[in-house]
C-alpha cells in the first residue's frame, strides 16, 4: 500500500548529512533568524527603513540621468526650505538655542560631499535617486556606528536619519508607501510585516521575506507559507547590514540569508531548484491519490487562504475545499469598510472557483497583531486579551450584518460554510447567530437568495471555547480549532515575541488535551472537527492530530503533498495509539518523543530529502 | 592653488566631554566655510575628511581626548588653521 516509488528515509528532518558548502565562505555575511516559511529564494532587495520608508534600487535610462539628478536636487532644496521654515518659528516661539538642532539639519542637507556622493552614484551606477542617496548616507552612518564605543554614537546618526527619510519621502511623493511600490520581483527586508502593509503588496513581484521580529507563526511566515515563498524571521539587524538592491539568497530552511552571494552559493540555489523540479513531477502522481490511511479513514485536506489573488492558483491545487478563507485583507486594505458588494464578488469567485467543494469564510478577524487604525482600534495595552475579531463584528451589527449578507448571496452557490473567530463564550455564538438571523431576513426581504442550510461553525482558539465545547457543539456545525491562537492562550505566550517565542510549544500536554476534549465533544454531537492552524501541516503532529480524531486538516498550499504522502503510510489504528500514548504524556519533550518513535517504527520518511539547500 | 603651495598643519586635541557631535561640528564646519578659497582635511588615526563636510567631520568619530590632525592650503589657510585650533584650546569647537 505504501508509495514505493517514493524514496523514503529514517530521518525526519533533523540529521541530514553535513554538507559540502560552507556559506560563510561565499557571500559577503550571513544573517542569521528564524525560519517562518521554508523554501530557497535568490534576488534583490527591497528595504523598509526605519521611519516607515521603503526603497528600491531601480534602474534609470541614460537619458534620465540628468532628470533624476535634478529631481534629488529638488527633493533637498524643498527640505531645505521647510527645516528653514522650522528653525524660524523654533527661534520665533523658543528663543534662538532651539532653532540650532535645524540650522544643522541644513548643514548635513547641504553637505557637498554627500550631495557630490549621491550625483556622482546616479551618474555611474545609474539608478535611482532614493537608492544613491540612501546609500550615500548609509555608507557614512556605518562609519559611525561601527566603532560603537559610545551610546551617544547612536544619538549623532539618528539626525542622519532623521533628514534622509525627509529627503526620501520629498522623492517618493507623499502617498509612497511600500509595497505597491515594487518595481522588479523582489526580497522584502523590514523591521516588521503588518498586515496592513501586505494588504496592499502586490503578490507577484515579492519573492521572500525577512524581518527583525517574529516567529515561525507571525504573519510574515503565515502569509510567506501561503504564498509558497520562503521566510526568515526574527532576523534581528536586518534592515540596517543590507543594502537596497543587494542581492541575497533567503534559505527559508535553516533561517539564514545570504549577502551578495558568489557563484558557489548561486550554483547552490540552482541545484536546489532543478530538484524541486524533479520533485514536482512526484507529488503530482502523488497528488491523484486519495488522502486516506492505510485502512482506508479519509482525512479531509483543506486550503487556509489569505488574500483573494491566491485563489485562483489554490483552486487548481489538489485539495477537498478551503477550510480557512480570511476575510482580512477586504478590512486592511482600504480606508473605509467594504460594501456588501465588493465583499459578495470575493466571496462569491471563491465560492464559485472552487465549485462542488466546500469553502469555509471567516467573518473578520482584525485586533490583536491585526490592529488596524482604519477601524479606529485605539491601541491597547494588551492587544490579544482586547477589542478584536467577534468582539468587533458583535459590537458593530450594522457593519457586522454587511460581512453576512456578503457571505449569505454567495452561499446561494451550496458550498459555502461560515465561522466565527475567537467565540469563548455560548451567549457569543448565540449573538453572532442571530445577527445571521437578521441578515438572512434582510435578504429576504429583497428578495435574495442564500442557502438556509449554510453551516455554521465556531472556531476554537481559546480554553474558555474547550471547556464549553460540548454545549457549542450542541449547536455548531462544526469546529475548527485554530491551534496558533489556543496555543497563545492556554501557554499565555506571544508568538511574536523572540525572548519567550521558544515557550510556543504545538505538543505541549495541555495542547493535546485541548485538541482531544475538543474532538470528543464534537463527535459526541456528531459534528465534524477540523485543525487549521499551523499544527494541521506539521509532519509530527499528522498521527496525533488523526488519531485524537481530527477529521479534516488545512493548510497553505505547499504543506498538502507531504501531509498526504505520510496519511497513506499509518493505520487508523496506528494513529489512535500514538494519540493514546501522547494524551499519556506529561512534557512536550515526551510528547514529540512518541511522536518520533512512531514515525521511526512504522518506517515513515519525509516525501524527499533534498528539501533543504545543500550547505552546512 | 599652486599660488599657495605651502600647507599648514596643526595637532589638536578634543577636550569636549561628549567629543564631536552634531552641533560642535556644525560650527567647525561653519567656521571652515567663512574661508572659501581654502581646502581643510582632518585626519584621525590616518582616517582622512573634508574639513568642510559636516558628515565627513562625524565620521571621524572623535571622543574626547583623540588627537585630531589639521592640514589646510590656499588663500588664507594659515587664517583658518589658526582659528580652528582656538576653537579646539578654547573647548568648544
Amino acid at each position: 500500500m505504501r508509495d514505493t516509488e517514493i524514496p523514503l528515509s529514517a530521518t525526519w528532518r533533523e540529521g541530514s548529512e553535513p554538507l559540502a558548502v560552507n556559506p560563510h565562505e561565499h557571500c559577503r555575511m550571513v544573517l542569521t533568524g528564524i525560519p517562518g516559511s521554508p523554501g530557497v529564494a535568490l534576488g534583490p532587495v527591497f528595504l523598509h527603513t526605519r521611519k516607515d520608508l521603503w526603497v528600491d534600487a531601480r534602474s534609470i535610462e541614460e537619458d534620465r540621468v540628468e532628470r533624476e539628478i535634478a529631481r534629488f536636487k529638488e527633493a533637498v532644496s524643498a527640505v531645505v526650505a521647510e527645516k528653514r521654515e522650522l528653525q524660524r518659528r523654533a527661534e520665533r516661539e523658543l528663543g534662538i538655542n532651539e532653532g540650532q538642532i535645524f540650522e544643522s539639519h541644513i548643514m548635513l542637507l547641504e553637505d557637498s560631499d554627500a550631495t557630490a556622493e549621491t550625483i556622482n552614484r546616479i551618474r555611474t551606477e545609474r539608478k535611482n535617486a532614493e537608492y544613491c542617496y540612501y546609500v550615500t548616507l548609509q555608507k557614512v552612518i556605518d562609519t559611525i556606528t561601527r566603532l560603537e564605543t559610545h551610546e551617544y554614537l547612536r544619538d549623532r546618526v539618528v539626525d542622519i536619519e532623521d533628514i534622509r527619510a525627509a529627503v526620501l519621502g520629498k522623492l517618493s511623493g507623499q502617498t509612497a508607501n511600500g509595497l505597491e511600490e515594487l518595481h522588479e520581483k523582489s526580497m522584502v527586508v523590514t523591521h516588521v510585516l503588518t498586515p496592513s502593509d501586505t494588504a496592499r503588496m502586490q503578490p507577484s513581484k515579492v519573492i521572500g521575506f525577512v524581518t527583525e521580529t517574529g516567529g515561525p507563526t507571525s504573519h510574515a511566515s503565515i502569509l510567506a507559507r501561503s504564498m509558497g515563498i520562503p521566510a526568515v524571521v526574527g532576523c534581528t539587524r536586518a534592515t540596517a547590514s543590507v543594502y537596497p538592491g543587494e542581492t541575497v539568497i533567503l534559505n527559508g530552511f535553516s533561517g539564514q540569508v545570504y549577502v551578495e552571494p558568489d557563484e558557489v552559493l548561486r550554483e547552490q540555489v540552482a541545484l536546489w531548484r532543478e530538484e524541486q523540479a524533479r520533485r514536482g513531477a512526484r507529488l503530482d502522481e502523488l497528488s491523484r491519490l486519495p488522502s486516506q490511511t492505510r485502512d482506508g479513514h479519509r482525512v479531509r485536506l483543506e486550503l487556509n487562504i489569505e488574500l483573494p489573488e491566491e485563489i485562483a492558483h489554490a483552486s487548481i491545487c489538489p485539495s477537498d475545499g478551503v477550510g480557512l478563507f480570511r476575510t482580512e485583507f477586504l478590512f486592511l486594505s482600504r480606508h473605509d469598510w467594504p460594501s456588501e458588494d465588493e465583499q459578495y464578488a470575493v466571496y462569491a469567485q471563491l465560492a464559485g472557483s472552487f465549485s462542488g467543494r466546500p469553502v469555509t469564510i471567516r467573518t473578520m478577524d482584525i485586533g490583536g497583531d491585526k490592529l488596524s487604525k482604519r477601524l479606529r482600534v485605539e491601541p491597547e495595552m494588551n492587544p490579544f486579551l482586547g477589542w478584536r475579531a467577534i468582539r468587533i463584528s458583535l459590537a458593530q451589527p450594522d457593519l457586522f450584518r454587511v460581512q453576512m449578507r456578503a457571505i449569505l448571496r454567495a452561499s446561494a452557490q451550496r458550498n459555502v460554510r461560515l465561522m466565527f473567530p475567537m467565540i469563548t463564550s455560548l451567549d457569543e455564538f448565540r449573538r453572532s447567530l442571530e445577527v445571521l438571523r437578521e441578515a438572512e431576513h434582510e435578504l429576504e426581504v429583497r428578495g435574495e437568495s442564500y442557502d438556509p442550510e449554510m453551516p455554521v461553525g465556531v472556531m476554537i482558539e481559546t480554553p474558555a471555547a474547550v471547556m464549553v465545547a460540548e454545549a457549542l457543539a450542541e449547536e455548531a456545525d462544526f469546529f475548527s480549532i485554530g491551534t496558533n491562537d489556543l496555543v497563545q492562550y492556554t501557554i499565555a505566550v506571544d508568538r511574536d515575541n523572540e525572548h519567550v517565542a521558544e515557550l510556543f510549544d504545538i505538543y505541549h500536554p495541555a495542547i493535546v488535551r485541548l485538541i482531544h476534549a475538543t474532538a470528543r465533544a464534537a463527535h459526541n454531537a456528531r459534528i465534524d472537527v477540523s485543525v487549521c492552524g499551523e499544527m494541521a501541516h506539521e509532519p509530527l503532529a499528522t498521527m496525533l492530530l488523526v488519531g485524537l480524531g481530527v477529521d479534516s486538516l488545512s493548510m497553505a498550499p505547499g504543506g498538502i503533498p507531504e501531509i498526504r504522502h505520510l496519511i497513506r503510510q499509518f493505520t487508523l489504528t496506528d494513529a489512535k495509539e500514538v494519540a493514546r500514548q501522547a494524551m499519556a504524556k506529561v512534557t512536550g519533550a515526551d510528547v514529540r518523543a512518541v511522536l518520533r518513535q512512531a514515525l521511526a517504527d512504522l518506517g515513515i520518511g519525509p516525501l524527499s530529502e533534498l528539501e533543504v539547500l545543500n550547505l552546512r | 592653488m599652486s599660488n599657495h603651495p605651502h600647507i599648514y598643519e596643526a595637532d589638536v586635541v578634543v577636550k569636549d566631554p561628549e567629543g564631536i557631535h552634531l552641533r560642535n561640528a556644525a560650527a567647525l564646519v561653519r567656521a571652515a566655510s567663512k574661508f572659501p578659497k581654502a581646502e581643510l582635511i582632518i585626519s584621525k588615526d590616518g582616517h582622512e575628511v573634508n574639513g568642510k563636510s559636516i558628515m565627513g567631520v562625524l565620521t571621524l568619530v572623535a571622543e574626547r581626548g583623540a588627537h585630531l590632525r589639521l592640514r589646510a592650503r590656499g588663500e588664507e589657510a594659515q587664517d583658518l588653521v589658526k582659528i580652528l585650533v582656538a576653537m579646539f584650546e578654547s573647548g568648544t569647537e
